[in-house]
């Protein structure tokens, strides 16, 4: 359980609270904690203003190149998450609860599981985004690896030291919250914080828990590979961690800020058969 | 001038071997009949090459039909996993170009589906979407 004390020395530090009693009845000290008398956010939400510097920059330089724009392998990758999603591959560790509902699920012709997010434009979430074979594009930062998804999902990966934050902080989102670190040219990253409506594999209506937790080691095995090992770990759904490791290729064309309600005429019963309008 | 790319025998064979799965439609396939293939020639009305799928539209012959054409839709594969199975870029369809479309028919009878098989009247040969029935149907044509 977290310290009070420590909690109030992340939002405003003993030193600037001390020097604040000096000046002020205890009755105010209260106050004016609550009221400004120490306005420092804490860490979670501090946004630097600071102006980049070359020497900020400069350790980026030795990082791996991961220029380009990946996208999930269908045979490696897209095709046994849809096996893992439709029972088909016996494989994956779940629990009984989980292979119930995933039994539950209704089937289209080719034996894919009915019910994605993406199917009506919702963000698939982690960790299923990173199998559906979306492009994405990775940036380098300062104390930051950021994964620009195709379908306009982004994954902030910080790796200047942070942990997550504590759970009472904790803003669940599609993608969670990651940090990561490097090990050598591999990038550990550690996930947790999605909302349970994100998405377990790729396609279907099994969905993560507010428990789940995804470690990934990525890497670029050559010119043409890119990989991650994946492991994730949630009791709810996994009787033991369920691993798996994925294949990404180059593309040839640039990524977009495409979203998918640029051209979707698919829900998962119905399509829009209007045809375009044929200017350019 | 940039050279207008052709799929050749052999990368069509390539796109056979390495073709989208069925998994790489962001949405499940109940809309579209899995077990059925059709078959149906036009001109190129527009290509789509947009995100999350593409899609091609022909005008085809029809003589029931208004000015004697119908129009049809089909949806084929997202751009980003054409492109990385076989190099696939837009400009490899353009309006105007006659075509013949295998596909799987939409389940309500409308004039669209999912297309499987794309052959150009000059004789290219595009594999959009693996389909046991349209890959039947094709061969040989």
């Amino acid at each position: 359980m977290a310290n009070p004390a420590a909690r109030w020395d992340r939002i405003c530090p003993a030193a600037e609270r001390g020097e604040f009693r000096n000046r002020a009845l205890g009755w105010l000290l209260v106050i004016g904690l609550f009221l400004g008398g120490c306005s420092r956010p804490s860490a979670e939400t501090t946004v630097s203003t600071a102006i980049a510097t070359p020497a900020r920059y400069a350790p980026l330089d030795a990082l791996p190149d991961w220029t380009g724009t990946w996208g999930a392998d269908g045979q490696k990758t897209i095709f046994p998450a849809m096996l893992a999603s439709s029972g088909a591959d016996a494989g994956v560790p779940l629990t009984a609860h989980y292979k119930a509902l995933r039994a539950k699920q209704t089937f289209d012709d080719n034996g894919t599981p009915v019910g994605n997010n993406m199917a009506t434009c919702l963000p698939s979430g982690m960790p299923g985004i990173m199998r559906h074979g979306v492009m994405f594009e990775f940036l380098y930062s300062p104390g930051r690896v950021t994964v620009l998804l195709e379908d306009g999902e982004v994954r902030r990966i910080y790796t200047d030291g942070r942990g997550h934050p504590p759970a009472d902080e904790l803003y669940v989102n599609w993608t969670g919250h990651s940090v990561g670190h490097w090990e050598g040219k591999v990038l550990v990253v550690d996930t947790i914080g999605m909302i349970p409506k994100a998405e377990l594999f790729n396609h279907g209506t099994l969905r993560v828990t507010r428990n789940t937790h995804i470690v990934e080691r990525m890497w670029r095995e050559n010119a043409d590979t890119f990989r991650i090992d994946t492991t994730i770990t949630d009791p709810e759904i996994f009787t033991t961690p369920y691993s798996y490791s994925s294949v990404y290729k180059p593309n040839s064309i640039t990524m977009t800020d495409a979203g998918c309600l640029a051209n979707n005429r698919d829900t998962e019963t119905e399509i829009d058969l209007t045809p375009p309008d044929l200017r350019p | 001038m940039r050279a207008r790319a052709f799929l050749t025998p052999a990368a069509a064979l390539t796109a056979m071997l390495f073709a989208a799965t069925p998994a790489m439609a962001h949405h499940s396939f109940s809309m579209f009949d899995g077990k059925q293939c059709r078959q149906i020639s036009g001109v190129v009305r527009m290509f789509e090459w947009t995100y999350p799928h593409s899609w091609l539209w022909i005008n085809a012959d029809d003589k029931k039909a208004k000015g004697g054409v119908s129009v049809w839709g089909f949806e084929g594969g997202a751009p980003g996993d054409l492109n990385r199975m076989v190099g696939f870029q837009k400009s490899w369809i353009k309006p105007g170009d006659k075509v013949t479309v295998w596909f799987n028919p939409m389940r309500n009878g409308k004039n669209g589906g999912f297309a499987s098989v794309l052959k150009f009247a000059d004789g290219r040969t595009l594999q959009m979407l693996p389909s046991k029935p349209c890959a039947a149907m094709a061969k040989g044509a």
